[in-house]
């Protein structure tokens, strides 16, 4: 079958046309075929076939017929396509050595100059490329990386290479947002997200993602990738098949024979120092343990200059350290102070990853990368690619050393797979050397600190000492959020599967672990943490708490308050008796940090204002009866527009000039995005507006999934999940509760317990049809914030791109806030309609039921039922205040009354326990209104007032008294106590206003009534003097708190 | 004789907890039910180690509070957590999930997400592996009939 296929081969390739041409009828043919074993043309054919024609060939012009063949081929894990494909891609290689060899030069010259950054010669460079070669992957590629900076001109470049239209339609933009925003690999998919228009089929996309990086692991199969290679250049096929063969050695380590078979000829007819390198250790099986990086061979092999390879050996050694001079270029600049300092320098970190992600594709790209995983730069991955780089290091600098011992995933080329590489005793001989080689962590002062800890782990790990390895955790790796640990989570993820949390629980050191991967991966075994701890915290106060935290971590304590003490783990663990306790409990605990130990990096001041302001909005908005479409705005532009930053920076790259390209212009692109709501709607717009259509898609998915105050989370959480429900059902309980003549109270509870269910079900079901956004399964939902086609374009073309990513994030939101304005007097205009009629029909059914079944006095029945659809009608028309669309800056002012209430929250724990109770003498002062930014201050002021009255009254009568006073021209609030056994006494103390956030923390002799004064003089906006009277029965404080017709 | 079975049901509303109660009530009459209405108390029942069954609801009240229901906490993936707590701690019992959502928005990752049912369940198998013996959307029809079929397999078994 195999000779039937070749001679229809051989038939086809006979004409005048070229594969390009013949490529579809190639397919029909193999797919007609059965193929057993691989297909060759002879060299004739082959050239005739193959060979590039400049006049004529275009690179990467795939039409339908393509997907079709790609998809076939995506699904050829037995390798019977490759057969076809993988000769094919060879020859198509070897036919036009010439031209890869040409770029294999160029590839060398832009290895050295990432290094030496000069740009001039770099230029020279671009310009030398040939026709055929500005068609190549690989000469987009270096017009991305050099102009990352600057997208307008990068836009205006590639549209003159960019010769087909499938290219300018499909790859443009990706390519361009790839090379503007350097995605990593891991986001690579988030970020074909936005730009993929949705019209292309899973291969196009397939494709499409190949093209941007077609080195990944086990991402397509070889079929596919030949496939697609025989329409690049044949460089770039030179390439894939380097990649395909480097991937498969570094994952199974060992080639298949025909890939062997490919490598060889690759190295002998187009070499390269990288196929060099792979013949060497793939079909040699050599590898050598040197005492450094070698940097002659990087010189001689790679052709960088001395002083350069120099260097970069000096980065990749254990005693030749780099040294930094003023003439280097920024690059190797960074590089050298990344391998000298503990941490990294932000400006190195950013310089250096976007240089790595934007010429990953060339030897000094993949030489910076491979150095940034050995330092721990970077976060782990998959083995396979660490052992990628790990052997691309081994490739640069001749040999192994110990310095490449101690990089990521060093212990997978001790797998049996790998033993001919390494032959007897080579790979524990490494070893050794290395334990000798490398110092204990603390001896160092450079990154080596790293590779030393990474070096203590993996020989811990190797021998399953869970509790060495925590100890080794705690001992010498500090927690700093802004930069990774380099552990490997993998083997702890590992550990937890086979003993859980055994050795964790309540340890210091396993707690410490649990607390570097929360702060380093806050989805991975998120709970693990909180569970852990809870031996320590039994019986302890959040107080408490803290003090063993400091106790036991010192600074490092403040971490696990930020990460570890959020409102609902205090929840979980018992450490507050309510949400209002627990966002005070939290404020409180981060004070205490800061106190103790000033602002850190871990809890720096502006982390901490905004923590204030969040909790500060939160716990307000929870002690009132807001409505519930209250959002705060401001913050969330704030976020977003931090967050899409990016997005933000390529749309206004890509805006194009008077003059821009025509076809940018005026070609129109579909776009069908389905929300993560499930909705789907398809734009269609100008290709221009791409990057402006992503950002406002991002916005929006934004607002209906945000975490605190997304669309999804309020109608779920302050609706679908149990607060209409829990409202209607108090109401009912007052019902059953409430005296009603002639009705026995075990009568009243039948009767309502009977009634509940079907009432509350009303409810669930009027929940479920109208309180979600608009998608395809909730066609009566009330809220949609989705952008219809023509709203989407209009609001594109309307945004100022040129002026700000704050500008335009604020018109998108304020585009969003209108829609949703508008929506809610409807949504409460629907509720009025539905809600209580739909519960008096479920009523009536229920008491016409009760009345038949003649369980109860019928007149009890009806009067139960009378007093319950009164409570519930009342209920339903008092929670139409949910959909009022408050204005974020016209909030009514809270009551007084309200925060007492939210005060009291906070002392719940002592009603039952020590009667504790604040009592108001009079009424009024209940209804008076307090201005927003007082609000906090006076639930302050309560909070320390109860708190002390706690601490000093009668145990079993902890009664506070709060009735209003006047005395001389200050009016305030009287605060009483009882107690056992007080001396006579009267003392005063004067109070100034607090003038900074700083100074409510750092104020000395800040507790008691100096702070009460404090507080109050804050209130009063000028300073005041508190009055305690202590009587032998009781205490009493007069707390001054506004002039007379002042701000109370 | 046979053995006394024991199932707990975790569920903080009380006709979810009912209609529960009831489709499971018809099962068997050596059944003995227990309550946990709120995460605190659905953690300190498992604790004891005795469950034939556990009834796992996903969106959960914290922990009671006088100061009205809700005032505890609400976790809209608290369930989800019950179960996390249970595999940490090698609490190993047979799970039923009965939810009446079918999207829980939640503060996880950086981003927070709305997690679909498909997605809660998933993380439920990760963790509970076959300890998840099934799960029922509370209010589809015949869910009663599906849940008393699921526990009747695992009480059986």
């Amino acid at each position: 079958m195999a000779e039937e296929f070749s001679v229809a081969l051989r038939n086809i390739a006979r004409g005048d046309l070229t594969y390009r041409h013949l490529r579809h009828r190639i397919f029909v043919a193999a797919a007609n075929s059965r193929i057993s074993r691989k297909v060759e043309l002879g060299s004739f054919l082959s050239a005739r076939l193959l060979t590039i024609r400049s006049k004529d060939w275009f690179a990467l012009a795939f039409d339908d017929k393509d997907w079709r063949a790609l998809s076939a081929l995506q699904n050829d894990r037995q390798g019977h396509w490759a057969q076809i494909y993988a000769p094919l891609a060879l020859d198509y290689v070897l036919t036009n050595a010439a031209r890869v060899k040409a770029l294999y030069e160029r590839d060398l010259a832009i290895g050295e100059l990432l290094f030496t950054a000069d740009g001039e010669a770099m230029s020279k460079l671009m310009a030398s490329f040939d026709a055929v070669d500005e068609q190549s992957l690989f000469a987009f590629r270096v017009q991305a990386a050099q102009y990352s900076l600057d997208a307008d001109n990068l836009v205006v470049l590639l549209n003159k290479k960019l010769k087909t239209d499938w290219l300018r339609r499909r790859y443009l933009y990706p390519l361009v947002y790839q090379a503007t925003s350097s995605p990593s690999e891991a986001g690579l998919d988030d970020f074909l997200s936005f730009v993929v228009t949705g019209e292309e089929c899973e291969a196009e996309r397939a494709t499409l993602r190949f093209l941007l990086r077609d080195d990944l692991i086990g991402a397509e199969t070889l079929a596919f990738k030949c496939y697609v290679a025989l329409l690049c250049h044949p460089f770039d096929a030179c390439e894939i098949l380097l990649n395909h063969i480097e991937a498969q050695y570094c994952r199974e380590g060992k080639l298949d024979d025909e890939l062997v078979s490919i490598l060889k000829r690759l190295h002998a007819e187009v070499p390269s120092p990288r196929s060099g390198h792979l013949v060497k250790l793939c079909i040699e099986n050599e590898i050598r343990f040197h005492d450094r990086a070698d940097a002659n061979h990087l010189e001689t092999e790679y052709g960088f200059d001395g002083r350069t390879a120099k260097l970069l050996a000096g980065v990749a050694s254990l005693d030749a350290a780099p040294v930094e001079d003023t003439s280097m270029s920024r690059q190797l600049a960074a590089i050298c102070r990344m391998r000298l300092r503990k941490y990294p320098m932000v400006e190195d970190f950013d310089l250096l990853v976007h240089s790595g992600r934007g010429w990953w594709f060339c030897e000094g790209g993949r030489l910076l990368n491979a150095l940034m995983t050995s330092l721990y730069m970077v976060p782990r991955r998959d083995a396979d690619y660490e052992v990628r780089d790990l052997l691309r290091l081994v490739g640069f600098f001749g040999g192994v050393s110990a310095y490449l011992a101690a990089s990521p995933s060093w212990g997978q080329l001790g797998r049996p797979e790998f033993a001919a590489l390494w032959g007897a005793g080579g790979f524990a001989h490494a070893e050794a050397e290395t334990d000798i080689a490398l110092l204990p962590a603390s001896d160092y002062d450079d990154r080596l600190w790293i590779k030393a800890v990474q070096w203590s782990l993996r020989s811990a790990e190797r021998r399953m000492q869970v509790n060495r390895w925590l100890a080794i955790v705690q001992n010498d790796i500090r927690v700093a959020p802004a930069y990774l640990t380099g552990i490997d989570w993998s083997w702890l993820e590992a550990v937890i599967r086979a003993s859980r949390l055994r050795p964790f629980m309540g340890d210091p050191a396993g707690l410490y672990a649990l607390l570097l991967l929360k702060v380093e991966d806050r989805d991975r075994h998120s709970g693990a943490l909180r569970t852990a701890i809870e031996p320590i915290v039994e019986g302890k106060t959040l107080d408490e708490v803290v003090d063993w935290l400091i106790g036991q971590y010192g600074v490092e304590a403040v971490a696990f308050v930020r990460f570890l003490l959020e409102v609902d783990d205090i929840l979980w663990l018992g450490l507050a008796p309510n949400r209002t306790a627990a966002l005070a409990g939290r404020i409180h605990a981060l004070q205490r940090c800061i106190m103790e130990f000033g602002y850190t990096d871990i809890l720096p001041e502006t982390l901490f204002r905004q923590e204030w302001d969040t909790l500060n909005s939160a716990l307000l908005l929870s002690s009132m009866n807001a409505g519930q479409f209250e959002i705060p705005w401001t913050a969330f532009i704030r976020d977003a527009a931090a967050k899409h930053h990016d997005l933000y920076t390529t749309a206004h790259s890509l805006e194009p000039a008077e003059d821009g390209p025509t076809i940018l212009a005026t070609s129109r692109t579909t776009f069908p995005y389905r929300y993560r709501n499930g909705k789907i709607v398809t734009y269609i717009y100008p290709h221009r507006l791409t990057p402006v259509v992503a950002l406002i898609v991002a916005t929006v998915e934004d607002f209906l999934a945000h975490p605190a105050f997304g669309l999804e989370m309020i109608l779920s959480t302050r609706f679908r999940h149990d607060t209409l429900r829990r409202e209607l059902s108090a109401a009912l309980e007052a019902v059953s509760e409430m005296y009603i003549a002639g009705v026995f109270a075990d009568e009243r509870r039948d009767i309502i317990g009977a009634i509940e269910a079907p009432v509350l079900t009303a409810a669930d079901e009027w929940l479920d049809r109208r309180m979600h956004t608009i998608r395809p399964d909730k066609p009566d939902a009330l809220f949609d914030v989705i952008p219809a086609p023509e709203e989407m374009t209009a609001l594109a073309e309307a945004l100022p791109v040129s002026e700000g990513a704050d500008r335009v994030i604020t018109e998108i939101v304020g585009w969003i806030r209108a829609r949703l304005d508008a929506q809610l007097p409807r949504a409460k205009a629907v509720f009025l309609a539905e809600v209580p009629s739909a519960l008096e029909e479920h009523l009536a059914r229920e008491k016409a039921l009760l009345l038949d079944l003649k369980g109860q006095r019928a007149a009890s029945v009806e009067k139960v039922m009378a007093a319950a659809h009164s409570a519930l009608d009342g209920k339903a028309h008092e929670l139409v205040e949910w959909f009022k669309d408050a204005p974020e800056n016209a909030r009514p002012p809270l009551t007084f009354g309200e925060l007492r209430v939210a005060a009291d929250a906070l002392f719940e724990a002592y009603k039952e326990r020590r009667g504790y109770k604040s009592i108001l003498h009079d009424e009024a002062i209940q209804d008076r209104e307090i201005a927003s930014d007082k609000a906090r201050l006076f639930f302050d002021l309560l909070r320390e007032i109860f708190a002390a009255a706690l601490d000093h009254t009668a145990p079993h009568a902890a009664r506070v008294r709060v009735l209003p006073q006047k005395r001389g021209d200050l009016s305030g609030l009287s605060f009483s106590n009882l107690v056992e056994g007080g001396k006579e006494e009267q003392i005063a103390v004067a109070g100034d206003p607090y003038e900074s956030l700083d100074e409510v923390i750092f104020r000395e002799g800040n507790s008691g009534i100096p702070k009460i004064a404090a507080i109050a003089a804050t209130i009063a906006e000028r300073s005041v003097t508190v009055e305690a009277t202590s009587r032998p029965k009781g205490f009493h404080l007069f707390v001054p708190l506004w002039c007379d017709g002042g701000v109370l | 004789m046979s053995e006394v079975k024991r199932v707990l049901i975790i569920e903080d509303r009380d006709t979810k907890w009912r209609d529960v109660h009831r489709a499971l009530t018809a099962l068997d009459n050596d059944i003995e039910f227990t309550r946990a209405a709120t995460v605190e108390q659905a953690n300190a029942e498992i604790a004891r180690g005795i469950w034939s069954l556990v009834i796992l609801d996903v969106s959960m009240d914290i922990r009671a509070s006088s100061a009205g229901r809700g005032a505890g906490g609400h976790d809209t993936i608290g369930g989800l957590k019950i179960a996390e707590r249970m595999f940490y701690l090698q609490y190993d019992a047979p799970i039923i999930i009965v939810t009446a959502f079918d999207a829980f928005p939640s503060t996880r990752g950086k981003k927070g997400a709305v997690l679909g049912l498909q997605d809660v369940i998933a993380e439920a198998t990760r963790l509970l592996g076959s300890l998840l013996a099934g799960w029922v959307r509370y209010g589809d029809p015949d869910w009663d009939t599906n849940l008393s079929n699921l526990a009747s397999e695992v009480l059986a078994a």
